[in-house]
This record gives structure tokens, C-alpha cells and sequence, in this order.
């Protein structure tokens, strides 16, 4: 058993399916897909592609509206996850001289640049030095005094935030952590993902362009959003009688070390960083009651897992849930794994499994223990969440209901 | 919420020795040619034009990292399973400029299907693992002005595989920043570098220095509005070191904390400067 055990206490949501974890949670599995047309337009050429925006972030607590929009979106949906994570947790007004943040985000920079040059900025051109991040932004605002960075694993960015997030307090660094992620698609963002193929081109119906595991998926819908939970220890929580939505029971990560954009087809690494984190939580393969994949629709991608899962769960492997509830938000890069800890979450409290949604006909090379179009009942004590990432990273974060 | 205040971290203190550490710094020219030369110890499945469309910040990191493995002949075959850490400043800026001008002239179709790949904070410790061979986590760190302390908090702090003997630390960032033109013409003359660092997490070697973080419980307040030792200055103390000598560096963190590099120019470092 771990010596101190983290827990997550309060959740902050920005996402294509609400602003709050009560809506999140009802869109989720009710499988109401968030996708719809975006077009962008520059130099006369058009850009048509399926993606799932999130609605501008609300005004937290605090904030004069018109001050809060002039805000970057990037900033505005930081601040009012942060804000509503910390008010969920009962901690918005208590010293914050202990909290800490740990934020994935691997484009701030370039969509800076670019909202600034939108805007007639340069500075991009310029080269400042001393310009503010999102982390500092976000510290500096709500006052907190603990250590803060930014953590980029590409899609994989959320996970590895939360993992250093239960680190630091079980160093002793801070007693209360926010941790999750963040990401706005813009239109370089999109036309960018584009040119790599990576995008489903289903755009005669972009609600059934995101179809994880399906025969017939050729792609990914690109999201966007934040999630951020607040982490702090068990015994914290139980001595204020905070909320306890879950423990952080585990995590596991590495590499693939084959390409930079390609998943390895060999399933060592991914497995690996599974098994880590079944071994970091103190369980067997066969203690999983839900696994919420990473699988983003892309033919390889989805194919690759589907044979690590196979690796890791062997015999169990067609009697474990897994789904992909990337099928409903879409992709959301930076901020997926924070996301999809939400799902996790979910499913934990509300005891039932979200969907893959457009699942109409399995790809026979990732024969799983699918959740199809609808979400199921279930006893759900344990999940596990994998998010895989640009660079080769492999992350694995197992979440376990509060005793 | 209350002000920010430092919090005087109540944590014990952390440790890590260094096996080894390397510099390397180039300008636009040189890193041209550097895109082309792949070091020895490249893993077979690394192709040789793996660095072409490499952040300029990646293919400098890419040197430091082969002077660190020279100075003290590291074996890159222990390495399979290392962390690796990548903290670059302000990654991506002259492929951001490239990507404006392509998306102003020539729509969406027109911009690099590397932009993201490459240039995203994720992208140079991506690039370590790839070129090392190395499957344990890689994570991009900082990305902004303050990168160099956070990716010396989060090396110091992250979870590891516990069988990893150690761990790769790369700081990099422009001397100065690149100024350029709305022709995309850069107008000074800017150097990148990259300091790595070889972390010993088996904590038997510190033949090359040792990093460290410490709580602060009494330190004065008013330390920590210094200004942070930045990469550049950094690099050229480091550079400077006298043989056998030693330096020490200092960051202080405002949540209470201070991280110390200890720097050590060991005797084999003096037999490859001879």
C-alpha cells in the first residue's frame, strides 16, 4: 500500500460536452457526439474538417465578464477550470500558499504566437524573453504559492501531469495539487494536423466521423478544452471530510523510442507502461473494470493498442470493458488524458461504462470486450486510462473509487 | 485566494548525483550542417535525415547530449529504460514564423506536416528517445522563460522506472532570442545551446557534480525576487570551468524551495580538452 495515498477531490471541466463535470458526465453517457463542421479560410483556400469545439469557458467567480474575455481562450479555459476544481473541492477560499500546478500543454507557445498574430500582434517576430506562461498566469491569478510547470507528452500531456502532481505531494513540495490539461485548436493547429493525414475526412457526417476501433474508421476528430482535478492526500481529504471522487492508485509510462508520429506495431512499450502502473497500484490485470482507451480512430493507432491490451490482459482481455469515449469528444491532444480522467470518474460514480459510439463494425484485428453505442451498467471499482502521444510516449493512469 | 507567497516547502531534501554533463551551441549556419550528422550512437532504426526537419533546439541538443556521452564514455546501452527530461525555451518560434507566412501565402495545405511533430514542446525529448533507443518516459518540460527551473524541478521529482540507473536532463534555449523581419530574415545573431546532463539515479556516481533541491524554511523573503541564472549564463560558466574545478549554481524556487547544481570538470574531461 502506498505510504501516502492521493486522492482527487475536486474537477474542473471545460470540454465539447459542458462546463461542469454534471453536464460532462450526462453527455458522456448519454454518447452524444460533440462533432460538427469547422471550416477555416486563409489565402482563398478552405479547409472543411470534422471537430469537436468546446463553448467559450463560463465567467468564474471573481471576474468582471468583459475583462475575463479579453483573456486568450487558452487562459480563459485554464482559469475557470482551475477555479471550479478548487470551488468543487471546498479550497477557492482557503490560502494557496501550498497548491501547486501541473499543467500539460504542449502548443502554448505556437498558439500564442498565432492568437497574437491574428490579432495584428508580432510577437512572434520579436523575441521576448520574459513572457508570461500559462502556469505562472494561472499562479499568479488564483494565488498559488506551490510548485507549478508545464508538462507536455503530447496527447499524453494530462497523465503525466497528474502523475507529477501526486509526486510532488508525496515529496512533501505541496499539500494540494491541481494537474490536468489544456488545448485549443486553432487554424493552423487543424490545417496542421490535416497535412499529416492524421484527420478523419467524414465530413458529410461529422458526428460519426470519430469511430475508434471500427472497420471503417480513417482518422481522427481533433477537440478541445481543459480538464483539471484537484490532487491532494488521503488524509488530508478525510480530515476536512472533503469529497473524494477517486485515489490516484497508479501509473506507469515510457517510450517507444520508433518514430516520432507512428505508434510502434510492437506492443512491449505500451504493455510495459500498463503493467507499471498495475504494479504501482498493487493489482493484478484482472482487478480492471474498465479500461478507457486511447484509441483515436486511426488505423494504426487503434491496432496497436488493441494488441497491447491483449499483451497485458491475456485471457481476461474479452471479459474487460474497454471503450474509447474519444468516439463522443473527439481528440483533444494536449488535454485528452485530463478528459478522459473525467470519464474515468464518471464511470467510478455512476457505476456504468461510456460508450465508443459509431462502433458499427469492429476491426477484427482489435477484437476487444467492447462498450458499443450505448453505455452499460457495471460495477466499476478500478480503471484504467491510457494515453499514447506523439514522441512515442506511452502513459497509463489507473483510478480507483474511494473506500 | 491569498497573494502568492513562498510557501517554505516543508519537503526533505532531494538528490542526484551526475555522471556526466556536455555543452553545445550553434548558430543558424552551423545547425544547418549539424542536421546532417547523426552520432555514433544513434539507434540503427534512427534514418539518417532523422534530424531534417528537427527543431533547431533538438539537433543542438542532439551535440550536447554526445559531448556528455564522449567526456565520460557513458554507455548508451544502459541508458534503454532512462528518463528523459527536454526543457526548451520558447520552442518552435522560427517554424511558427515559417507556418504564418505559408498559411498567409498559401492556406492550410500549404503549411509543413512537421510543424506539430517537430516543433511542439513534446518534440525534443521525443527526438532523445528516438535517437538514444531509450523506452523510458520522455517528457517536454517549461516551454516558456522559466524552463530551465522547471526542468530541473521535474527531473529531480518525477516518478521513474525504478530500474532506470539514471536520467537525461537537456536545457536548452536562443542566445539571444532570434529577432526576425516580416520577410523572415533574422536580424542578429543568435546562438542556440543546450546543456544536458547525465542524472546518476543509482546515486553512486557524482564524478561530474551533483543536483540537488532543498526546502527554505528562513530563507529571507526578499531572495526570491532575484533574477533566475538563465541557461545562457549558465552555459558560459560551465564552458569557463577550470580544469578539475568545480562551480555551483543556485535557482531559487518562490514556493520555497532552491535547487543547487553542483558542476564538477572531472580528469577525464581534462584528458579530451588536452
Amino acid at each position: 500500500m502506498r505510504s501516502c495515498p492521493v486522492v482527487i477531490t475536486g474537477v474542473g471541466a471545460a470540454t465539447p460536452l459542458g462546463a461542469d463535470f454534471e453536464t460532462f458526465t450526462r453527455n458522456l453517457l448519454a454518447g452524444k457526439s460533440a462533432a460538427r463542421l469547422v471550416k477555416d479560410e486563409s489565402a482563398g483556400v478552405e479547409v472543411i474538417l470534422p471537430a469537436c469545439l468546446a463553448d467559450d469557458p463560463p465567467v468564474p467567480a471573481g471576474w468582471e465578464e468583459s475583462a475575463f474575455r479579453e483573456l486568450a481562450r487558452t487562459e480563459q479555459f485554464v482559469l475557470w477550470c482551475a477555479t471550479s476544481a478548487l470551488a468543487d473541492a471546498g479550497l477557492l477560499a482557503e490560502d494557496g500558499s501550498r497548491i501547486g500546478l501541473a499543467l500539460g500543454a504542449g502548443g502554448e507557445w505556437i498558439r500564442r504566437w498565432e492568437g497574437d498574430w491574428a490579432a495584428g500582434g508580432r510577437e512572434v517576430y520579436e523575441g521576448r524573453s520574459d513572457a508570461p506562461s500559462l502556469v505562472d498566469i494561472a499562479g499568479q491569478r488564483l494565488g498559488l504559492g506551490g510548485p507549478r510547470a508545464t508538462i507536455a507528452a503530447a496527447c499524453a500531456s494530462g497523465n503525466a501531469a497528474i502523475a507529477q502532481a501526486r509526486r510532488w505531494i508525496e515529496l512533501g513540495l505541496c499539500d494540494t495539487c491541481l494537474a490536468g490539461g489544456v488545448e485549443t485548436i486553432t487554424p493552423i493547429c487543424r490545417s496542421g494536423f490535416n497535412n499529416l493525414r492524421a484527420l478523419s475526412k467524414r465530413v458529410a457526417q461529422p458526428e460519426r466521423a470519430s469511430r475508434p476501433f471500427d472497420q471503417d474508421r480513417d482518422g481522427f476528430v481533433m477537440g478541445e478544452g481543459a480538464a483539471l482535478v484537484v490532487l491532494e492526500s488521503a488524509a488530508a481529504a478525510r480530515r476536512r471530510g472533503a469529497k473524494i471522487y477517486a485515489e490516484v492508485a497508479g501509473y506507469g509510462a515510457s517510450s517507444d523510442a520508433f518514430h516520432m508520429i507512428i505508434p510502434s506495431s510492437d506492443p512491449a512499450p505500451s504493455s510495459a507502461a500498463m503493467r507499471m502502473a498495475l504494479a504501482d497500484a498493487e493489482i493484478e490485470p484482472e482487478s480492471i473494470d474498465y479500461v478507457n482507451a486511447h484509441a483515436t480512430s486511426t488505423p494504426v493507432g487503434d491496432k496497436a493498442e488493441a494488441r497491447a491490451l491483449h499483451a497485458v490482459f491475456g485471457p481476461h482481455t474479452l471479459s474487460t470493458p474497454v471503450s474509447s469515449t474519444k468516439s463522443i469528444t473527439g481528440h483533444l491532444l494536449s488535454a485528452a488524458a485530463a478528459v478522459e480522467a473525467l470519464a474515468c470518474l464518471a464511470a467510478i460514480r455512476e457505476q456504468a461504462i461510456p460508450p465508443t459510439i459509431n462502433l458499427d463494425t469492429p476491426d477484427p484485428e482489435c477484437e476487444l470486450c467492447h462498450v458499443p453505442h450505448q453505455a452499460i451498467a457495471h460495477p466499476v471499482e478500478y480503471v484504467l486510462s491510457n494515453s499514447f502521444g506523439f514522441g512515442g510516449s506511452n502513459t497509463t493512469l489507473i483510478l480507483r473509487k474511494a473506500a | 485566494m491569498s497573494a502568492l507567497v513562498s510557501s517554505r516547502t516543508t519537503c526533505a531534501a532531494l538528490s542526484v548525483g551526475l555522471s556526466s554533463w556536455g555543452l553545445a551551441q550553434a548558430d543558424l549556419a552551423a545547425i544547418a550542417g549539424l542536421r546532417k550528422c547523426l552520432p555514433p550512437w544513434s539507434a540503427p532504426g534512427a534514418a539518417g535525415h532523422f534530424l531534417k526537419h528537427a527543431d533547431e533546439q533538438t539537433v543542438v541538443a542532439v551535440q550536447a547530449i554526445d559531448r556528455a556521452i564522449r567526456e565520460q564514455q557513458l554507455d548508451v546501452r544502459e541508458q534503454a529504460n532512462w528518463p528523459i527530461v527536454a526543457a526548451p525555451r520558447f520552442p518552435g518560434r522560427l517554424a511558427g514564423i515559417d507556418a504564418l507566412k505559408r498559411f498567409t501565402t498559401g492556406g492550410g495545405p500549404a503549411l509543413s506536416p512537421q510543424l506539430i511533430a517537430q516543433h511542439s514542446l513534446h518534440s525534443l525529448s521525443g527526438a532523445l528517445s528516438v535517437l538514444l533507443g531509450s523506452r523510458g518516459p520522455n517528457v517536454g518540460i517549461g516551454g516558456g522563460a522559466d524552463a530551465l527551473r522547471e526542468g530541473l524541478l521535474t527531473a529531480l521529482t518525477m516518478a521513474r522506472p525504478r530500474s532506470a540507473s539514471g536520467a537525461w536532463l537537456v536545457l536548452t534555449a536562443w542566445n539571444p532570442e532570434p529577432v526576425v523581419a516580416d520577410d523572415g530574415t533574422v536580424q542578429n545573431h543568435p546562438v542556440c545551446q543546450a546543456v544536458a546532463l547525465a542524472l546518476s539515479l543509482s546515486g553512486h556516481s557524482t564524478q561530474a557534480g551533483r543536483l540537488s533541491l532543498r526546502g527554505d524554511a528562513g530563507t529571507p523573503a526578499a531572495l526570491y525576487d532575484e533574477r533566475p541564472l538563465p541557461l545562457a549564463e549558465l552555459y558560459d560558466q560551465l564552458d569557463w570551468l577550470a580544469a578539475g574545478g568545480t562551480s555551483r549554481f543556485t535557482w531559487r524556487l518562490d514556493w520555497g524551495a532552491t535547487i543547487v547544481l553542483e558542476a564538477r570538470k572531472s580528469a577525464a574531461r581534462l584528458a579530451a580538452a588536452a
